[in-house]
């Protein structure tokens, strides 16, 4: 179960002198959507990187599905992860970008033309599987990164900015998809942003700044 | 600048005018660079008669000559391709290193890979001979007081990895480091481990920048001379056949082979440039459990262990081994106690006085690389405005490439050209001597200071200079208060690379020098003489004056 826990969790850059995440704990329950929002530059992109083991705390755990993941690398943590500029392979296909993660996971191959078909599907591209993503827009680049990442079987998702590099009509539209997706499919997801706007949803987190740089989890609840 | 200067910009600005400036910077180039780099051809197309008969139907040897030159670019070729592919097996982990993790003493890393491009290749050369080939380097860990590896191909190889190193690894670095990390990122929360992620995302992603750094290399070892004629031996690359041809006064010869390696060149610049090479890296596959393993720590550590040591043993200590020499060798011979064997003696108190030739070639090379310094300034910032402002199309391409032309012939093909086209065979100008050295370098080192003038031009926004002139400067006048103090990086980046590469020179000057002796030279006089410790302290002079100069030129330069 998806379940995520982070205990005390502390990262510092530069030899110590930014703490970017400072005893940060958080628990984000089994079928939650959490949004942590706060201003740029307040660890929460660290937080999510932690949580996707792309970088490592200095202190602290990360709990995911009940099991300590600290030292586990990312491929072996099961979650998606959304990129902020997308992260589409330049050199491979919308459909072999998709089925990336099931194909490093050697997965069956029929298997795999079955996620990867259902993922683009319920994006709505999979009629452009053969493009390469410079031939998409932004918001298709944004629809694929997330069929990627949810072909790849995870139940955690980690959205990191997902909509910011999008302009104002598409983030809007895919605002209320990307919800709608998470619920439909029952997962766990954390979504980084620094838009209230975006933010609305059942349960938000506020990371402060005391100072640029130094954070901690302020406020859990809910706003509904 | 008063009233005067700026009326006399506004004229000189006049469009008739600018036109006259650009063909001026045109016909100059040609002029000083380009003609004189392939004008063997010339030579070779016009005496092609007088060639046939001596390389391929001699009355007496027949055809010795193009039987020997086969083998001599035989044996470079075969070179050139061990040097490179080894160079990317020890390299490549080397700039993924550099690239991509972030350890302690990762600054000082990096520093010690770009020493072999400060070291002069004829010193690089000496250092790797006493490294390698007699008893004072690698032996002694073995205790053996004759040299492991003699003279020859072996050694030959083991000095082109070692001076090619820098360059793949830079390059591969650069391109490594321009590749967005997100990519590899995203392919880890995918599930794939990091060896996965190497092959089918980061190695596709480099590929061009790779083959680029591949044929670079490639090329280089091809035409490299002042080291490998310190550790060839008997043996000769197709360079040294040149030089040799042309110490033999076999002029049409020489041209000859001169001919044939400026076209081998030419060839592999226009690959570079025009063909997008289709390696193709097996990305649609996977292999998990043998990339799994690659992928462990143990195998990650095993990995850093090999890149290190490789490094250690192949590449630093070999290049600066004339240093630890110098110092055992100074006073006394530390094997016999003699003095006579002792740096010291052999260099200030030797009857041949070594001391006095050593202050001169020191004196000529300076004087010698602060010519050609200034006149690739001057002829390459108006190429170089040509190429990144111009708005002509093709030919901007054209001249661009042909910049990069003599980069790519081996220097002593290129020192041939430019004897023939000066001396006596062309213009009837210049005989070999001081000037026609410092046209040569001027032609060789020229590629590099435009290189440096267009990629800092190419990095300013047009737009600035385009504010000065919305704001009443003319055009000279907005390069002059505008683009050119933004240019002084690159200003210095050209003057640093076209100084230092013409003070280590020697294949091109062999040919040009006369009776002139510039300090590489001497490097390869005194080590053919078997006259080791006076080398190496030569050797050590010329890194330490290359080094002491490059500090002050970044002291002026940013003091204009």
């Amino acid at each position: 179960m998806p379940e995520v826990r982070l205990v005390n969790v502390t990262k510092t850059f530069d030899g110590g002198r930014i703490v970017a995440v400072d005893h940060v704990n958080l628990h984000v329950k089994d079928g939650e959507y959490l949004t942590l929002l706060g201003p740029s530059g307040c660890g929460k992109t660290t937080t999510l990187r932690i949580i996707a083991g792309l970088v490592e705390p200095d202190e602290g755990q990360v709990y995911i599905g009940g099991r300590l993941v600290t030292d586990v690398p990312p491929e072996d943590r099961d979650i998606g992860f959304v990129f902020q500029t997308f992260a589409l392979f330049p050199h491979m296909t919308v459909w072999e970008n998709v089925t990336y993660g099931p194909r490093v996971k050697n997965w069956p191959e029929s298997e795999m033309r079955r996620v990867a078909k259902e993922a683009l599907e319920m994006v709505g591209l999979y009629e452009r599987a053969d493009a390469y993503p410079r031939e998409l827009s932004g918001g298709m680049m944004q629809r694929v990164g997330l069929a990627r990442a949810l072909a790849a079987g995870a139940k955690l998702l980690l959205l990191d900015e997902p909509l910011s590099a999008l302009d104002a009509k598409i983030r809007f539209e895919l605002r209320y998809e990307l919800r709608r997706l998470v619920k439909d499919l029952g997962l766990t997801a954390i979504h980084v942003t620094h838009d209230q706007a975006e933010a609305m949803s059942s349960l938000i987190g506020l990371l402060s700044c005391v100072r640029v740089g130094f954070c901690r989890l302020a406020h859990q609840g809910s706003f509904t | 600048m008063g009233s005067k200067a700026r009326r006399l910009e506004r004229l000189l600005s006049r469009p008739t005018l600018r036109k006259l400036w650009d063909g001026l910077a045109l016909l100059l180039f040609v002029l000083f660079v380009l003609a004189p780099s392939i004008y063997v051809f010339t030579y070779v197309f016009t005496e092609w008669n007088e060639i046939y008969r001596r390389v391929f139907s001699d009355p007496i040897v027949g055809d010795t000559y193009w039987r020997s030159m086969l083998r001599a670019m035989g044996l470079s070729l075969q070179i050139a391709a061990a040097a490179t592919l080894i160079d990317v097996i020890i390299g490549l982990p080397m700039a993924l290193l550099l690239a991509r993790y972030e350890f302690r003493g990762k600054r000082l890393l990096d520093a010690l890979v770009d020493l072999p491009l400060a070291v002069p290749s004829s010193a690089l050369g000496f250092s790797i001979f006493l490294f390698w080939a007699t008893g004072e380097g690698v032996s002694r860990l073995f205790g053996v007081r004759t040299g492991l590896v003699p003279q020859g191909p072996l050694l030959i190889l083991l000095a082109h990895v070692a001076f090619t190193y820098s360059y793949i690894v830079r390059s591969l670095t650069g391109v490594i480091e321009s590749i967005d990390i997100s990519y590899e990122h995203a392919a880890r929360t995918l599930g794939a481990p990091s060896f996965t992620v190497f092959r089918t995302i980061t190695s596709p992603l480099a590929k061009s920048g790779l083959i680029a750094g591949i044929i670079l290399a490639f090329a280089r070892s091809l035409g490299e001379t002042g080291a490998t004629i310190i550790v060839a031996g008997i043996y000769e690359t197709a360079p040294l056949a040149v030089v040799s041809l042309h110490q033999r006064l076999l002029i049409s010869s020489a041209a000859f082979l001169s001919a044939i390696l400026v076209s081998i060149a030419v060839f592999l610049l226009l690959l570079v440039r025009f063909l997008s090479v289709r390696v193709g890296i097996p990305i649609r596959r996977v292999w998990p459990g043998p990339e799994r393993l690659l992928s462990s720590g143990k195998a990650r550590g095993l990995r850093d262990a090999f890149t290190f040591t490789s490094f250690a043993l192949m590449i630093l200590v070999p290049s600066c081994f004339t240093f630890p020499y110098v110092a055992t060798w100074w006073s006394s011979s530390p094997y016999t106690g003699k003095l006579e064997s002792g740096v010291y003696y052999q260099v200030f108190l030797a009857p041949d006085k070594k001391w006095v030739s050593l202050w001169k070639s020191l004196a000529a090379s300076i004087e010698i690389a602060s010519i050609t310094t200034v006149v690739d300034l001057l002829l390459g910032i108006p190429i170089a405005v040509m190429i990144v402002r111009r708005r002509w199309g093709h030919l901007n391409e054209l001249i661009n490439t042909l910049v990069d032309v003599p980069l790519a012939i081996p220097t002593s093909a290129l020192g041939f050209s430019v004897y023939l086209f000066w001396g006596f065979k062309g213009l009837g100008l210049f005989t070999p001597g001081f000037w026609l050295i410092t046209l040569t370098h001027i032609a060789f080192t020229y590629p590099y200071a435009v290189r440096s003038l267009v990629a800092i031009l190419e990095s300013l926004d047009p737009s600035l200079e385009e504010a000065a002139r919305t704001l009443g400067a003319t055009p000279l006048t907005a390069f002059r208060t505008i683009t050119l103090p933004l240019m002084r990086p690159g200003i210095l980046a050209a003057s640093i690379l076209a100084f230092t590469r013409s003070l280590g020179e020697t294949g091109a000057t062999l040919v040009v020098m006369g009776n002139v002796r510039t300090i590489p030279i001497l490097i390869v006089q005194w080590t053919e003489s078997m006259a080791l410790p006076a080398a190496a302290f030569s050797c050590v002079i010329l890194i330490i004056v290359s080094y002491l100069l490059l500090l002050l030129l970044r002291y002026v330069v940013r003091g204009v």
